[in-house]
């Protein structure tokens, strides 16, 4: 009962869509009735499109993901903290993010050609700034003084990154971790919409080109109901690594 | 993101001692820039690849350098900044606003809670034709697109920010007979403005992204709408200097952002400069 | 990091095995755009009929998301037989540089008598009644230089209306288009099918031309592959080509039109009993032996480019190879 209540927003939303579908307020044709929505997910699920297409994707954006968070952290911390990485590597990192990933497709087509490297690779670009700027505010933010006394205990360089400066940037990194795992599953569409031979964002691409939105659509709310899945699991695991912070 | 090397010491040091300091360190970030240019142009001329699949960096330059005597470069340009900057204004706002509004009251968090998580990772591109229906294929729409994708790194850094806020600073503003209002204005929005920040940090680049993303896909004016353009007719070297503009504008943001963040947040102990390990 | 390392050697498994086929058959790709309305999704649904399949050579088919990126893996070689509109031939050709493309097959027609041809609509109360009428008005388009576009501009161009000039255009997707007219978004819109059979737009809506008034008969869509690549694997293109027009036989023949229903309804999870009108008259033509109808390609590119879309003028003649589908044609013929 208690997460029936906890959800009922999402079931006032989607009482909002049937209802703009069934009353025209915009135009079935472009958006079919949530109910026509649920009745494609049945036929996807039932003939395992879902599940051969969905595992594709699923394995792309977790190496690419994985990818950003390793890279990405790693970067964040070492811009905040060692100088001459910073100067070199900030400016290649600050022209690349706000670059649109598809935009990237002819440099990236060159390098990587069209399979599974290159969909990583734009997923890893788009998921990575979100943890480096993450790691790096939030190693900017540690506080002087822990770093003071570790010095004055004597703490190797890397025993301070590792006991001072990571975890006080962790709450940081973690919300930063959080933002790309929720644009992994965007990204993981958008890259398998440009070329693909299976995924999530090839059955939109293809049904979309069709015209079969009611089918589409299931696909879009597949992909953001494992989003918001993984966002909840995520939640709990790192409200545990938090415990400390927050519970004093 | 950028770090302020200038420590407080130099500060005080006259003008030429700080042009001094300052100059190797601008050539050594332009270094990495340069050093991909180059690497570029090599390349591009070395006859490994077609112009198609390569253009040289200087075709591309040429390229932007006609577009701005034209002209058509610049309304491009302040089309592309104006669409990305008001959704991001708008995601400032609202995104905030939405953020506080979980973190303070309990049926604001019941009712954003569930469709902030299901809402973030949809992919929202997917509404395409139904935001054209509803809100043309000009501004209106473009600025929509932009906003609920940018919007949820927002809330989310706020939420997260008052979250941390620690419950002894709010107990004592609270024992000195700080209003409801004070303490939010006064000691939880500023408290928990160094995560609020970063979730603008992301924010700006993705309002950016998408942008230019929803010009590629509804054509017409701007920087995304011309990189498509181009892209249809084969047009390489304008494809690439698609990619150099966009480039140097979301620097131009990103660089911006990180300056404005060091002003409000000069009292954070991350504006020292760091005492690198 | 344990699982980036698992991945790391995966890709590198991936890459080695890779290698080693690459001196068995020879592997070639085949791009789609929109379901069923291209070969390349279909094929590969019939890999029972096809007979040297993973024998001299093995197909990959792709989807890809528009023209722009098919042209991009031509010219980097990483697609060999590509599906391009009669619009975007000359431009992959002239501006990307793919000087030895050529044209390999039909894929479908616009316009061949008894056979479909492309509408543009108008609302029935807009009082719009001739092209003229149009002046001042919202056209809808899927993207400049794309087959539809240059038939309407085409139109258009002929009645002395140039678009920014004297009507506006406004981009949005095929399948969209009945709801952008209907919602008054848009004055003209074109369908292509199956959105030309759309109810609710033959009931609100009306032709107000085709596409044969335009171009005549249109070379819509053809197959496409380069000449280096066909030069050095010319053997396994005809077994290709055989396959393929065995597979097109196949889809083709009105005997199995229940079950090419409900292949086409398994790709678009559309219901079978909605495409009735899939491979027959009803339909754009499809040469059942592949066969391209040069003489129209020719003047279709012509017509792209008195519009402006390329420089140079193009000879279709120089940029056809047919003699694959010919030869797998002879070869079908004897194998009777």
């Amino acid at each position: 009962m208690r997460t029936l209540i906890r959800y009922l927003p999402l079931a006032l939303l989607a009482a909002a869509w049937e209802a703009a579908a069934r009353l025209h307020l915009v135009s079935s044709l472009a958006l079919p009735p949530l109910t026509d929505v649920i009745g494609s997910w049945i036929e996807l699920i039932r003939d395992g499109e879902l599940l051969v297409n969905g595992l594709a994707s699923l394995y792309r954006a977790a190496v690419g993901l994985a990818l950003a968070v390793v890279v990405g952290a790693l970067l964040g911390v070492m811009m905040a903290w060692f100088r001459p990485a910073n100067t070199l590597l900030s400016p290649l990192v600050e022209i690349f993010y706000p670059l649109p990933k598809s935009a990237l497709i002819p440099v990236t087509v060159i390098w990587l050609g069209f399979g599974d490297g290159s969909k990583i690779l734009l997923i890893f670009l788009g998921c990575m700034l979100p943890v480096t700027i993450g790691a790096f505010n939030g190693a900017r933010g540690s506080e002087q003084v822990l770093v003071w006394s570790a010095r004055s205990m004597g703490a190797s360089r890397l025993r301070m990154l590792w006991d001072v400066v990571l975890p006080s940037a962790m709450p940081e990194l973690l919300n930063g971790i959080r933002t790309a795992l929720a644009l992994s599953f965007i990204l993981l569409v958008s890259s398998e919409l440009i070329v693909a031979q299976k995924g999530f964002g090839y059955l939109i691409g293809s049904l979309g080109a069709n015209g079969s939105y009611d089918a589409m659509y299931a696909v879009v709310l597949t992909v953001a109901f494992l989003g918001f899945a993984a966002d909840r699991l995520y939640l709990a695991l790192t409200r545990r690594a938090l415990a400390w912070r927050y519970d004093t | 993101m950028a770090v302020r090397h200038v420590t407080t010491r130099a500060r005080i040091k006259t003008w030429p001692a700080k042009a001094a300091r300052i100059l190797p360190l601008l050539l050594a970030r332009c270094f990495s820039v340069a050093a991909l240019l180059a690497a570029w142009e090599i390349l591009a001329r070395s006859g490994i690849f077609t112009p198609f699949q390569l253009p040289p960096f200087s075709a591309v330059v040429l390229r932007i350098w006609n577009d701005g005597a034209a002209g058509d470069l610049w309304i491009n340009l302040a089309l592309t900044l104006y669409r990305a900057l008001a959704a991001f204004a708008i995601c400032v706002l609202a995104g905030v606003a939405v953020g506080t509004a979980m973190s303070r009251s309990g049926l604001a968090r019941w009712f954003f809670d569930p469709i902030v998580s299901v809402g973030f990772p949809m992919p929202k591109i997917a509404f395409l034709p139904v935001v054209i229906l509803w809100l043309g294929v000009y501004d209106l729409s473009k600025i929509t697109m932009a906003v609920i994708d940018a919007i949820f790194p927002v809330i989310a850094a706020t939420v997260i920010g008052i979250q941390g806020v620690e419950r002894e600073l709010i107990w004592s503003a609270r024992n000195m007979g700080a209003s409801e209002r004070d303490l939010l204005r006064q000691v939880v929005l500023p408290a928990a403005l160094p995560q609020i920040m970063t979730g603008l940090q992301v924010a700006l680049p993705l309002a950016l992204i998408v942008t230019v993303v929803a010009e590629m896909l509804m054509g017409g004016y701007g920087l995304g709408g011309a990189m498509m353009t181009a892209s249809r007719f084969a047009n390489s070297t304008g494809v690439f200097a698609g990619i150099v503009e966009i480039a140097a504008l979301g620097y131009a943001l990103v660089k911006a952002m990180s300056l404005i963040r060091r002003r409000l947040l000069a009292w954070h102990p991350e504006a020292h400069a760091p005492s690198t390990v | 990091m344990r699982s980036l390392k698992f991945a790391l050697i995966g890709v590198l498994a991936f890459g080695l095995a890779g290698a080693t086929r690459a001196a068995e058959p020879v592997k070639i790709r085949m791009s789609w755009v929109v379901p069923v309305a291209n070969w390349g999704s279909l094929v590969l649904e019939k890999k029972e009929l096809m007979q040297h399949l993973g024998k001299s050579y093995t197909l990959e088919t792709v989807r890809y998301q528009g023209t722009p990126q098919t042209i991009t893996a031509i010219a980097n070689n990483e697609l060999e037989v590509a599906s391009l509109a009669y619009s975007t031939f000359p431009i992959a050709i002239e501006n990307a540089n793919i000087a030895d493309l050529r044209v390999i097959g039909d894929e479908f027609q616009d316009g061949v008598p008894g056979y479909f041809t492309d509408l543009y609509f108008v609302r029935k109360d807009s009082g719009i009644n001739k092209v003229e009428d149009l002046k001042g008005k919202v056209v809808g388009t899927n993207g400049g230089g794309s087959a539809i576009d240059v038939a309407q501009r085409a139109m258009l161009h002929k009645h002395g209306l140039e678009p920014n000039r004297d009507y506006t255009l406004l981009e949005a997707p095929l399948p969209a288009m009945p709801a952008m007219l209907l919602e008054k978004k848009a004055d003209l819109v074109p369908a292509v099918l199956p959105f030309a059979f759309n109810p609710k737009l033959r009931e609100e809506g009306k032709v107000l031309f085709n596409q044969t008034e335009a171009l005549g008969v249109t070379q819509m869509i053809i197959l496409v592959a380069r000449q280096s690549f066909i030069d050095k694997n010319r053997a396994a293109m005809v077994d290709y080509m055989e396959d393929l027009l065995r597979v097109v036989h196949w889809y083709l023949d009105p005997k199995n039109h229940d079950e090419v229903a409900k292949i086409a309804s398994k790709l678009t999870k559309v219901p079978p009993e909605r495409f009735g009108w899939l491979f027959t008259k009803q339909d754009n033509y499809r040469d059942p032996d592949l066969m391209p109808n040069l003489e129209a390609l020719q003047r279709n590119v012509d017509v792209v480019r008195e519009l402006g879309f390329v420089k140079q003028p193009l000879d279709v003649k120089q940029h056809a190879d047919l003699s694959l589908v010919q030869e797998a044609r002879a070869r079908l013929e004897k194998g009777k």
